[in-house]
């Protein structure tokens, strides 16, 4: 372990969080590369790292089972009170209010059939159920089909990006080498002047490539 | 590698996201651009005409106190800072009320029917900023709906086309024609499910047509052809755009240029990040123009517009066969004889009616025997009079290999003729035709196309 990382630990930070920080600058990369470099239409960086942080924080599959009650509820929710004429505002409230309800079963669930212990930390599931309102908030705003596709990529994005982290690894090698995190930023400013073509953009001009190749 | 690299090169003719952003939006004038109020009262001030605004609603409570009844039975409602075509309502008729209970409601070009209520939750909306680029709050601005020219309603009856010209250092470089659908609801834009088509700027004609991306031939709702379709007022829109932009003093944008029955060419609106999309209508990338004109500077407006038709004009070629819907082939072509898969050099000759091809291609394709047979017959050179009983003799069926009469300046001689398909090489064109098989040993062109199968061909003799 790294000496700097080593001192941290002993001044009485937990692992958990000084993982969780060091983590933050590689995810906003890869974010950064996901968009610029793939082309693959997220939402904003700061909805997408959060809601990866949250799962890490939740700690488990059930973080991803929380999500999906709550992509899958909104989803139903939305679609159950969209012929009503109502305002914005109070469409998200019922969502949100119902999403807490079932998420107490959800908890309720998982102790009494599974025996599980369901001390899940509040703050995490918070953070998922506001970001997945402001992810389902911009389907009023795009035309349907294009919001769905952003929302999936979104999602499997967020999906994958966590799944990479909890491989045991990925925290030993950022505890030997924290310098990689000061790396990340270095190649967010290369990225952040990038002016290449996306990988979905060559695709959808290969028309005009081939015409001019 | 020589390839590699090839493509390389040809990756940095088109302009993309990341360098448009980067490189080419004005930063300096986003703000101004991004309200469409702003740039529409400064062109109107320095004589630029543009869609009339019938009304604003600014805030919430200018939406209550607003009186519904003076809104027109036609309007486009946009969000003053909307992105995309999002947000914006077209509206064409007003619905006639059963009594004088019910409420107002208009009919969008889709036919759905938009009720007063739902109008004025969406204005909620566009004041809320949920369309607006800031996502901030936003004003409703109602328009006055274009009076389309003939040639326009054609494409549409109820939606409004618009040609957006990209414009760069006051030269416009690019130019496309954006039609509506049913499933854009009468919106231009391509993001909503708009068609573009793009315009060759030297002449003011369409060429390639697309629809979410995708190359298209006709209009899904009209049918109508969407090439090769000259462009009414070709000079005005282009002079209105550089015009609009010299006033503007932009770097870098897309003008929306709409063709009003009565009051000629009007600006929509200018966009600092115009759609990408108008390179694959155009079959071209926007950074090659970018830097063909990169050190050109230009006096005035019509110098402007020389050069831009002097410079991004299509080949005259590719013109001709947008109108004519025919295909200018050279004297000589390459054809692949679909029984063979094989290629071969063939010759175009008007003179012949049929198209003819070698004895060996003929052997190759399995008709030997059947050859050996007819050339030991001994048949007269001209005028056979027995063509019944040679038929007789060669005792072939007629599917496999005919015997035609070709008529020449001393009369008639038989020859056998087959079906064959055959490929006109980097045209896409198969013909399904019979062909004589000729006797000549040794000629020069294994494969001479005759006028029977040129109908859908331009020859140029000098290719």
């Amino acid at each position: 372990m790294n000496p700097i990382i080593l001192s941290l630990i002993k001044t009485g930070i937990p692992t958990e969080t000084l993982y969780i920080l060091l983590l933050i600058p590689i995810i906003a990369t890869l974010i950064i590369i996901a968009r610029q470099v793939i082309g693959i239409i997220t939402f904003d960086l700061y909805i997408v790292a959060f809601s990866v942080i949250s799962l890490i924080a939740i700690g488990s599959i059930y973080g991803i089972i929380i999500l999906a009650i709550i992509i899958i509820f909104d989803t139903i929710i939305r679609y159950l009170i969209k012929p009503i004429n109502m305002h914005y505002i109070a469409k998200t409230a019922i969502s949100i209010s119902i999403i807490s309800l079932i998420i107490i079963y959800f908890l309720y669930l998982l102790k009494s059939t599974f025996g599980i212990n369901s001390s899940m930390p509040i703050y995490p599931i918070l953070i998922l159920i506001l970001l997945t309102n402001s992810l389902s908030s911009n389907k009023i705003k795009k035309g349907d089909k294009k919001a769905l596709l952003m929302y999936i990529e979104s999602i499997i994005f967020i999906i994958i990006i966590y799944f990479l982290t909890t491989f045991k690894e990925i925290q030993t090698i950022l505890f030997e080498f924290p310098y990689i995190s000061i790396l990340a930023i270095l190649l967010d400013l290369y990225l952040g002047k990038i002016t290449s073509l996306r990988l979905s953009e060559i695709i959808k001009f290969k028309d005009i490539v081939k015409d001019n190749g | 590698m020589d390839k590699l690299s090839q493509y390389v090169k040809s990756l940095h003719t088109v302009l993309g996201m990341n360098s448009r952003n980067l490189l080419f939006v004005d930063r300096k004038n986003t703000k101004l651009l991004n309200s469409k109020l702003h740039v529409k009262n400064k062109l109107q001030k320095n004589g630029i005409q543009t869609s009339k605004t019938l009304f604003c609603i600014r805030n919430k409570n200018e939406l209550e106190k607003f009186d519904f009844s003076i809104i027109p039975k036609s309007f486009v409602l946009k969000p003053n800072k909307g992105l995309g075509g999002e947000g914006i309502i077209i509206a064409y008729g007003k619905k006639k009320k059963k009594n004088e209970y019910t409420e107002d409601a208009w009919i969008m070009p889709n036919n759905e029917v938009i009720h007063l209520s739902t109008l004025k939750t969406h204005i909620l909306n566009i004041l809320d900023g949920n369309f607006s680029i800031d996502k901030n709050h936003d004003i409703a601005i109602f328009e006055e709906r274009i009076h389309n020219i003939n040639l326009f309603t054609k494409f549409s009856k109820t939606g409004i086309p618009d040609i957006r010209v990209i414009v760069f250092k006051k030269i416009p470089i690019m130019a496309e024609i954006r039609i509506p659908t049913i499933e854009s609801k009468g919106k231009a834009n391509l993001h909503s499910g708009g068609i573009g088509v793009g315009i060759d700027i030297a002449t003011g004609v369409t060429t390639h047509a697309i629809l979410n991306d995708t190359y298209i031939e006709e209009h899904p709702d009209s049918h109508m052809k969407l090439q090769g379709i000259r462009i009414p007022y070709w000079n005005d829109v282009l002079r209105t755009a550089i015009e609009a932009i010299k006033i503007l003093n932009v770097n870098f944008a897309g003008v929306d240029i709409s063709i009003d029955r009565f009051k000629g060419t009007l600006v929509l609106e200018v966009n600092a990040r115009p759609g990408l999309s108008i390179q694959i209508a155009n079959r071209s990338g926007i950074k090659e123009r970018l830097e063909s004109i990169s050190k050109i500077k230009v006096k005035n407006t019509e110098g402007a517009i020389r050069i831009a038709k002097e410079i991004f004009g299509g080949e005259i070629e590719e013109e001709v066969e947008e109108i004519t819907g025919k295909i200018v082939i050279g004297k000589k072509v390459k054809i692949k004889i679909n029984e063979l898969n094989e290629e071969f050099l063939a010759k175009i000759d008007t003179g012949a009616f049929r198209t003819s091809i070698s004895e060996e291609i003929a052997k190759k394709i399995g008709f030997g025997e059947l050859l050996d047979k007819f050339n030991l017959m001994d048949i007269p050179e001209t005028n056979p009079s027995n063509i019944i009983e040679i038929r007789n003799q060669l005792n072939a069926s007629s599917s496999d290999i005919q015997l035609k009469e070709a008529r020449s300046a001393h009369g008639f001689t038989l020859r056998p003729t087959i079906d064959i398909q055959l490929e006109i090489m980097n045209t896409n064109v198969i013909l399904n035709t019979n062909v004589t098989i000729a006797n000549r040993t040794n000629l020069r062109y294994p494969v001479i196309i005759g006028r029977r199968d040129l109908r859908r061909f331009l020859i140029d003799i000098t290719k």
